[in-house]
């Protein structure tokens, strides 16, 4: 049975498993791949993405069925299955000195006798794609000696020689720089739109979801999920799985996957100029280079000191208090980091006291807007039973906030419930005063809380007290999810 | 866009041929004998063509002409093609560049067969289907066949290393017996080490006859496996799924390249490096597809050997130098450049 590209084919998978000797390297795995979609396998190191796809073309010893449009692949010949599967491996073999048109014809092998010479019809196909991916300029070069992106297109080009329905690939991108990988992805993009069905292992989560239609999650040989980008990306999945602290952003359908380490804090040198503003994007997408520090920085003059007045009167920034018994503090305060990110700012919240099993909606939508959210508390003290570890706790999160500030970085920086902190003696108060006095020129300071200290209302610009008129709570109501807490 | 795939340029096969006939008439000209050149060639035509042709020499020369120099010229064409192309599709279906035709323990095999025959008195080495020869064809099968039994047998990965630790393996144990069988027999050490050593001399044209019809149909048969050892060149797991029987393929390769080394062999003892240097040589400077490779093997083996013969014998004439050391000669210091230039890639 011969394919033609006009009619895609889907893949029915049934309990697929590999075993090699008493290790179980893949679970019986059930599968139906769509014809003419995108399926994506993701996974930590070792989990079976590689071993699945392999069982899938028949590369590796399995059990279970694997059938494409109804017809069992192991009833089909060795020339068939080539027919209908292309295999692009992680780390294929290029044999040295080998022209890369000699190596493109060798995807139609399951086409022509071993022994018979090559048909005008196979030199045409191998024509055809070769000028299909932009290679013709390398026909007569050896495969050893093209880069990395070259290479996985010359890869790419003798599995579309095969003119399969079906492509498979290992880690088409690994070892790609991001120019290559974009590339290598946006031609599979349009090998499935052209109607081919694609079945891919990836290293890279945010990309896999950028493109595939499906994802699967396989950990230690199982699949764990299974869904759209948005179902299976999630921060619970990769903590569970991948064991990986990470922060999942979600941009206008884009999911993107970012470790927690590119987005904290890291402490940068004293002499940094605070005006050199990086774009939140740049900071918080590990895949925009970032600018490196030349050594120039280090002659520019040391970091300024607030209230700096520029040329037309307006303050460099200010200091922000909000207080008083009244619902509302904190609300205002997330609405100024609302025209902060506005403003294309970086903008820091650190919350104290709150957070931990708190769930707040400014949290979520923060996090959407590319602010660096940092969860310094542990609840209220009544629901907590060590009040020493929650000292040690505001402790560290006063630290914390207060090297934000010193750094610099952000525009913006939001103490969500600070003077709970200073008015229980959990933190020392002055060290405060003195970080908001000291702090960097450009950066502006909010903080939230119940009866603020005199101290912190004599170093603030602003002080606006929030007055309880009525509180739904005195009636009984506990609260309105969304507008309360 | 120059869309056409790499084969052997039609005007390298025409320089192949050419190179042939211009080693093989420098080697049946020079000779401890002087011999009139024109009568030499004329003689030649004479008995290889239908035509009639008075060539002019004594009834001594034409002898010389006809029953020395002309069938050890044509041995030494068809070993050296034997074993360069024998090399060829070793270094393919193993994907090693250090692979020759010894490697799988014909050598060995061979030099075990030979020396039992030698000191059991079965033959001398000389004349068509002689003891020796056949012994020495037997033993390098029998190691061959070994190494792959138990190579492959044992080998659930399906690759190749398993088989090649095998055979260095069995040649390191016929090697063993062979020495043990030589130690015991020491009156007859010059002899087999003279036929380990290999050489052209011949009785005639008795051992050609018996090389040439397997020679040609296995040179025939290899040469055209370009195509699929090109294939089997991006590894055994991506060969099979582009729809190769990789396992069969490379059964049916190893088993005519054996043969093809294994009568050789017989007729020529154990000469050295030819399967290894000659195909690297053609790779160097035609290329590195199969389809390049094995068909000028053909003739850079052919010319190879009988250009080392050639040196053999007249470099302390009368007397003569086992080709193994003039190959070896020559063929070391070039296998150890080959080994700086692939190794620094």
């Amino acid at each position: 049975m011969s394919r033609s590209l006009g009619t895609p084919a889907a893949i029915e998978v049934r309990g697929l498993g590999v075993e090699i000797g008493k290790t179980t390297l893949l679970q019986p795995t059930d599968l139906f791949i769509k014809a003419g979609s995108w399926l994506s396998i993701i996974g930590p190191n070792g989990a079976g993405k590689s071993t699945l796809l392999k069982a899938i073309v028949g590369a590796a010893p399995s059990m279970g069925t694997v059938s494409v449009d109804g017809t069992d692949t192991a009833s089909m010949k060795r020339t068939e299955k080539a027919q209908t599967f292309a295999w692009v491996p992680q780390t294929p073999i290029i044999p040295p000195g080998f022209r890369v048109f000699d190596y493109v014809l060798l995807g139609r092998t399951p086409h022509r006798h071993p022994l018979a010479a090559e048909r005008s019809e196979d030199l045409a196909v191998v024509h055809d794609v070769l000028l299909d991916l932009d290679l013709a300029p390398f026909v007569d070069r050896n495969v050893d000696s093209l880069s990395g992106g070259e290479r996985q297109r010359v890869i790419i080009a003798r599995a579309l020689a095969q003119q399969t329905p079906i492509l498979l690939l290992d880690e088409p991108t690994t070892a790609l720089d991001l120019g290559h990988q974009q590339e290598v992805l946006l031609l599979l993009d349009r090998l499935r739109d052209e109607g081919r069905t694609i079945v891919s292992t990836m290293h890279d989560l945010t990309l896999a979801g950028q493109f595939a239609d499906r994802l699967i999650l396989l950990a230690c040989g199982r699949v764990v999920a299974d869904g759209t980008t948005s179902a299976v990306l999630t921060e619970e999945n990769l903590a569970t799985h991948y064991k990986a602290d990470v922060r999942v952003v979600r941009n206008n359908g884009t999911v993107l996957v970012i470790p927690r380490i590119a987005t904290q804090f890291i402490p940068s040198s004293p002499t940094r100029n605070p005006l050199d503003h990086q774009s939140p994007r740049a900071i918080r997408n590990p895949l925009v280079h970032q600018k490196k520090e030349t050594p120039t920085m280090v002659t520019e003059p040391p970091v300024e000191k607030a209230p700096v007045e520029d040329a037309k009167g307006y303050a460099q920034s200010i200091v922000l208090v909000m207080t008083g018994d009244g619902k509302g503090k904190s609300s205002s305060a997330f609405g100024m980091m609302c025209r902060g990110v506005a403003r294309d700012w970086n903008v820091a919240v650190v919350q104290f006291v709150k957070s931990g099993d708190w769930n707040v909606g400014e949290e979520k939508i923060g996090r959407q807007l590319g602010v660096d959210w940092f969860n310094e508390g542990q609840g209220f003290t009544w629901n907590s039973e060590d009040l020493e570890k929650d000292k040690a706790i505001a402790r560290a999160g006063w630290e914390r906030a207060a090297e934000i500030i010193a750094a610099g970085e952000h525009q913006l920086v939001i103490l969500d419930e600070l003077t709970y902190l200073i008015n229980w003696g959990w933190i020392e108060a002055e060290p405060v005063y003195e970080a908001i006095r000291n702090r960097p020129g450009k950066v502006s300071i909010v903080v939230t809380g119940r009866d603020a200290p005199e101290e912190l209302i004599e170093v603030a610009d602003t002080v606006s007290e929030v007055r309880k008129v009525k509180h739904a709570f005195d009636k009984g109501i506990v609260a309105k999810k969304g507008i309360d807490y | 866009m120059n869309a056409t795939p790499t084969t052997a340029r039609p005007l390298w096969l025409v320089a192949g041929v050419a190179f042939v006939v211009g080693v093989a008439t420098m080697a049946l000209l020079i000779g401890p004998t002087s011999i009139p050149a024109g009568g030499t060639l004329l003689e030649s035509l004479d008995r290889l063509t239908p035509f009639n042709i008075d060539s002019g020499l004594t009834e001594t020369q034409q002898s010389i002409v006809w029953n020395l120099r002309l069938p050890r010229v044509v041995l030494g064409l068809l070993v050296g093609a034997s074993l360069a192309t024998a090399g060829s599709t070793y270094q393919g279906v193993f994907r090693n560049p250090l692979a020759d035709p010894y490697l799988l323990g014909i050598a060995a095999g061979g030099g075990l067969g030979a020396t039992i025959a030698f000191v059991n008195r079965f033959g001398d080495g000389n004349g068509a289907f002689d003891g020796v020869q056949i012994a020495a064809f037997a033993g390098a099968l029998v190691a061959v066949s070994l190494a792959w039994i138990v190579g492959v047998a044992g080998d659930r990965s399906n690759g190749t290393t398993t088989l090649i630790l095998t055979g260095v393996a069995v040649a390191s144990l016929f090697t063993a017996v062979q020495t043990f069988l030589q130690q015991r027999n020491a009156d007859d050490i010059r002899q087999i080490y003279t036929w380990l050593l290999g050489g052209l001399s011949t009785s005639g044209w008795s051992e050609v006859m018996q090389l040439l019809p397997i020679a040609v149909l296995l040179l025939f048969v290899l040469a055209l496996s370009g195509r699929t050892l090109d294939i089997m060149a991006v590894g055994d797991e991506e060969a099979t799924l582009l729809g190769l029987a990789v396992p069969q393929i490379r059964f049916g390769l190893l088993v005519a390249a054996s043969l093809l080394t294994a009568a050789a062999v017989a007729v020529s003892g154990l000469i050295a490096f030819v399967g290894l240097i000659v195909p690297h040589a053609v790779r160097l400077l035609f290329g590195a597809s199969f389809r390049v490779i094995l068909p000028l093997s053909i003739f850079a083996g052919a010319g190879f050997l009988v250009l080392c013969d050639l040196a053999a014998r007249t470099i302390l004439s009368p007397a003569e130098i086992p080709i193994g050391v003039i190959t070896a000669f020559f063929g070391a210091p070039f296998f150890i450049v080959i080994l700086r230039t692939t190794s620094s890639r």
